[in-house]
């Protein structure tokens, strides 16, 4: 059996994670819900080969975020996610609610409109999640994923070895709360200006219900 | 009817004597005990040509002196009980006396044995015995061997006493001999206290002087603690600590103490004293005693004595014996718990019901249910002062925290207004220099700060890592238990149908459980107390059980493990624990690093190598090698290239390659394409 979202059939769906045995347990949930489910096998040497591999001739996805650990691809879940998008392929991440993974996803989070933490994993909340994806494709936005302009006021750069994280603070979205970005999130030509008290203009989709849920795009300096 | 007796080959003298006291300082003290227990003030022991056989030994006394029954019926008894505790002496001593075993060993020590002695009670008398052992050694049965008692009148009728002498000393005494037996003398009549009982044994040897010179030095006011702890008559416990001004700090009732169980010890009564010392150059700065005397004398006499009716009980407190397991505790907390080398203690013990027996060959107390509260008492004290210390220790540190800043304050308003006064040219060449060394102190502090916080941030992460792993295992037990319980009844229900709809769920179920069995052992095995004690380290044990330890992780991980060990168990001096250390955050750091990589085969290799007195470790990883930092950053904390690094793995590596005295260094290539890491430790044999 197959399901219809917005009048695309999903039917076929592959699932890419680097544990065996979670990738069985999916298909298996998958399989009890009447999806024809392919866990792939790795490894896949590039992003590209398991860009393929997800998406030729299959309908949707779900991906784990980490999937170097266990030797099975190069990349990260939220990279690939990232190019399903562009692909208008409606894909969902899975990964724990750490502060590290959330840091990693976040330059990909704009692209990823479904994020399902580990523990929440069940085919409900995977086809509620293929159906925020196919809405975007079609320009439809949940109002926690509709970007606005916003201000972003630098609070603290701090640099622990090899990163450089920046505090920021969105006075539209909450005062009092900080969020961190990793300095890469900045265009190269206006980090010089990533200090505390500047302030930038980004996308924002101020509708997020926490921070994990938001994403930055074109972050830009238009000076004092 | 024929009447006969038990009788005994002369051979069971030699197996009573020598064989039963093989040390002859055991069987002089013996001897000089029963001056003791003669109400002897003085004792002199002296020792004439013994370096090599033929010397002679004489031990004389100013005691009571025995008659001719006194001789017949005690003195050439040998096995009897010793007498009863409390029968008192005539000056009110406990009597030491023993079964005579330890005299028979004196005694035949030398070719001839002769006692003389000036009985007290008739003051006309002398009495005089010879007992030649060549006679015993041609007799079949020690009564065969007639002994001669001789009596005479004696003009001198103030002195009483016995003169014990052995002649023609079968083997010499070795310095160590005479050493041991020096220290013997000096601590057996309890030289740290006030003189109560009035009993001065004295040796005339060259070593007796040296050592007596020093047990009179007496350093006790120079300790920076005093332990006193008392066991009353029905058991309980009290104890205070003072510092050196004698000003009490801490004191504790016996519950406190005793803690869990509230039982009173079953010992006789009897009090604990406790002298330490902190041995640092800043304590000694304003005392009398310099800290290298102290030292000295400590490595001579510290540890804890126990006196029994006020005579030393060897061997305890002697060189080596730490019957309190004091240097053991001490690692924990080296700063708080003595260690038989910066304490000198005694527990004297008053012992009117013979709770406390001697072995026969005098080698301590039988180990019976008395000592064992003894012993019990004495470690609950030195817990209790441990725990006492701490808590001081903390409010000090709490103290120092609020007035550093504070001080820091004052130190730069003072050195501001010096500056001031200075004139303008001096003070702009000054003033430059300071504000750049302000700068990097100011750095160096926020960096350390920030290591700081990142240790309590990780100690905390282990201790909850550790508690919940330590919960975790009954859970994960019972989920494997029912996991297997359901497998075996779906099997019986199902039938056929099992194996395509539950077998892979429930195959998954325990394959996820047994693998967190495994993760919650390895977080246990990184606690284990044990494994911070010091002691000898087998590094190549140590290679094998870390690799056991990550088996599950790193098969999950896709890793082999190459080892090409060096033949032999090379061990160093340390701990367990600073060797899994560097093994474990290695191991971490290559599995880091293979995240970091396409897929592909994933290798470690670990080698060691003797080279001369060292031992060479190399871990080496097929990863992609050390990049995007430099080789001398990477054991700087907090440096990581990983996004969820510490950037403290390398660092603890580093640390504890210096506590076990070698060193590492880092390769960015190796020829497995990786990192490469070298340590060199020192060992001390393979």
């Amino acid at each position: 059996m197959a399901i219809i979202i917005e009048g695309k059939t999903l039917e076929l769906v592959r699932i890419a994670d680097d544990s065996e045995d979670n990738r069985e347990t999916l298909s298996d949930d998958l399989r009890d819900a009447d999806f024809t489910a392919e866990p792939l096998d790795g490894p896949f040497l590039t992003l590209q080969d398991l860009l393929r591999a997800v998406t030729e001739g299959a309908d949707a996805a779900v991906c784990d975020h980490h999937l170097a650990p266990r030797n099975y691809a190069p990349c990260t879940g939220a990279e690939l996610l990232g190019r399903c998008y562009d692909l208008g392929f409606p894909s969902v991440l899975v990964t724990k609610r750490e502060k590290s993974n959330i840091d990693q996803i976040r330059p990909f989070r704009s692209k990823i409109p479904a994020l399902i933490p580990t523990e929440d994993v069940n085919t409900d909340a995977i086809i509620k999640g293929w159906e925020v994806c196919i809405g975007e494709f079609n320009q439809k936005f949940i109002p926690a994923r509709r970007s606005w302009s916003a201000v972003l006021r630098v609070d603290y750069v701090y640099t622990s070895g090899q990163q450089t994280e920046v505090d920021v603070i969105l006075p539209a979205w909450n005062s009092d709360e900080i969020v961190k970005l990793s300095l890469e999130m900045f265009p190269e030509n206006i980090r010089k200006h990533v200090r505390p008290e500047e302030r930038f203009f980004a996308k924002v989709n101020l509708g997020a219900e926490n921070q994990y849920d938001l994403y930055f795009e074109n972050i830009d300096y238009r000076g004092k | 009817m024929t009447r006969v007796h038990l009788r005994f080959a002369t051979d069971i003298l030699k197996r009573f004597g020598e064989e039963l006291n093989p040390n002859p300082d055991q069987g002089i003290l013996e001897l000089v005990k029963n001056a003791y227990d003669a109400d002897a003030h003085y004792c002199h022991i002296t020792l004439t040509d013994i370096e090599s056989p033929g010397g002679t030994i004489e031990v004389s006394d100013d005691g009571d002196g025995m008659d001719d029954e006194d001789i017949e019926n005690g003195w050439l008894v040998l096995g009897r009980s010793p007498k009863s505790a409390s029968e008192r002496t005539r000056l009110g001593r406990i009597p030491a006396g023993s079964k005579g075993l330890g005299r028979l060993a004196a005694l035949r020590m030398g070719a001839v044995a002769t006692l003389r002695t000036f009985p007290r009670n008739n003051p006309y008398k002398e009495y005089e015995l010879a007992i030649d052992w060549s006679k015993f050694e041609q007799a079949d049965v020690v009564e065969d061997v007639t002994l001669t008692l001789h009596s005479r009148t004696q003009s001198n009728l103030l002195n009483h006493g016995s003169v014990v002498t052995m002649s023609g000393v079968r083997s010499g005494l070795t310095r160590g001999d005479v050493k041991r037996l020096a220290r013997g003398l000096l601590l057996l009549a309890d030289p740290f206290g006030e003189d109560k009982i009035g009993f001065h044994p004295k040796l005339k040897a060259p070593e007796f002087v040296d050592l007596e010179k020093l047990v009179e030095s007496k350093y006790f006011n120079d300790a920076e603690f005093h332990l006193e702890a008392v066991v009353d008559g029905k058991g309980r416990v009290s104890a205070k600590v003072t510092d050196f001004k004698g000003e009490e700090l801490f004191s504790a009732d016996h519950q406190e103490i005793r803690s869990e169980s509230k039982d009173s010890y079953r010992c006789p009564p009897c009090k604990f004293d406790l002298w330490i010392f902190i041995l640092s150059r800043d304590k000694f700065i304003t005392r009398a005693a310099t800290q290298d005397e102290v030292k000295v004398w400590l490595k001579e006499f510290g540890g804890v004595h126990i006196y029994v009716n006020g005579l030393r009980v060897a061997p305890y407190g002697n060189p080596g014996n730490d019957w309190l397991d004091m240097n053991l505790r001490r690692a924990s907390h080296p700063e708080h718990v003595p260690s038989t080398n910066t304490s000198i203690g005694r527990i004297s013990v008053t012992d009117l019901n013979d709770s406390l027996l001697q072995k026969t060959d005098r080698s301590g107390l039988i180990e019976g249910d008395a000592f064992h509260e003894l012993r019990e008492m004495a470690q609950q004290v030195l817990a209790w002062m441990a725990r006492e210390r701490m808590r001081a220790w903390q409010l000090i540190r709490t103290e120092d925290r609020i007035e550093a800043p504070k001080n820091v304050d004052d130190a730069k308003t003072q050195l501001t207004n010096a500056l001031r006064r200075l004139a303008p040219a001096v003070r702009e060449k000054v003033t430059r220099p300071f504000e750049a060394y302000e700068r990097a102190r100011d750095k160096e502090a926020q960096g350390l700060r920030k290591e700081v916080q990142l240790y309590r941030t990780l100690s905390t992460a282990g201790i909850a890592a550790s508690v919940f792993a330590h919960e975790s295992r009954n859970p994960i037990k019972l989920i494997l238990q029912n996991t297997r319980q359901v497998v075996r009844r779906a099997r019986e229900h199902l039938a056929k149908s099992y194996d395509s709809v539950l077998d892979k769920p429930l195959s998954r179920i325990l394959r996820q459980s047994e693998m967190l069995s495994s993760f919650t052992n390895l977080t246990l095995s990184f606690i284990d107390h044990e494994k911070r004690r010091v002691g000898r380290v087998n590094v190549h044990d140590r290679i094998t059980e870390v690799l056991k330890v990550f088996d599950t992780l790193l098969k999950e991980r896709q890793v082999s493990v190459s080892l090409k060990l060096t033949s032999g168990n090379p061990y160093l001096r340390g701990t367990d624990a600073a060797m899994e250390s560097i093994l474990t955050n290695l191991i971490v750091n290559s599995l880091q690093a293979f995240e970091t990589m396409p897929p592909g085969p994933r290798r470690i290799q670990i080698s060691s190598e003797i080279q001369g007195s060292k031992l060479v470790l190399t871990v080496s990883d097929s990863g992609p090698g050390i990049k995007e930092i430099s080789l001398k950053n990477i054991w700087l904390p907090g440096e990581t290239t990983h996004a969820n690094g510490t950037g403290l793995g390398l660092t603890i590596v580093h640390d504890s390659v210096r506590d076990l005295g070698g060193f590492v260094t880092a390769h960015a290539k190796s020829e497995l394409g990786g990192a490469q890491f070298v340590v060199e430790l020192p060992i001390l044999g393979a």
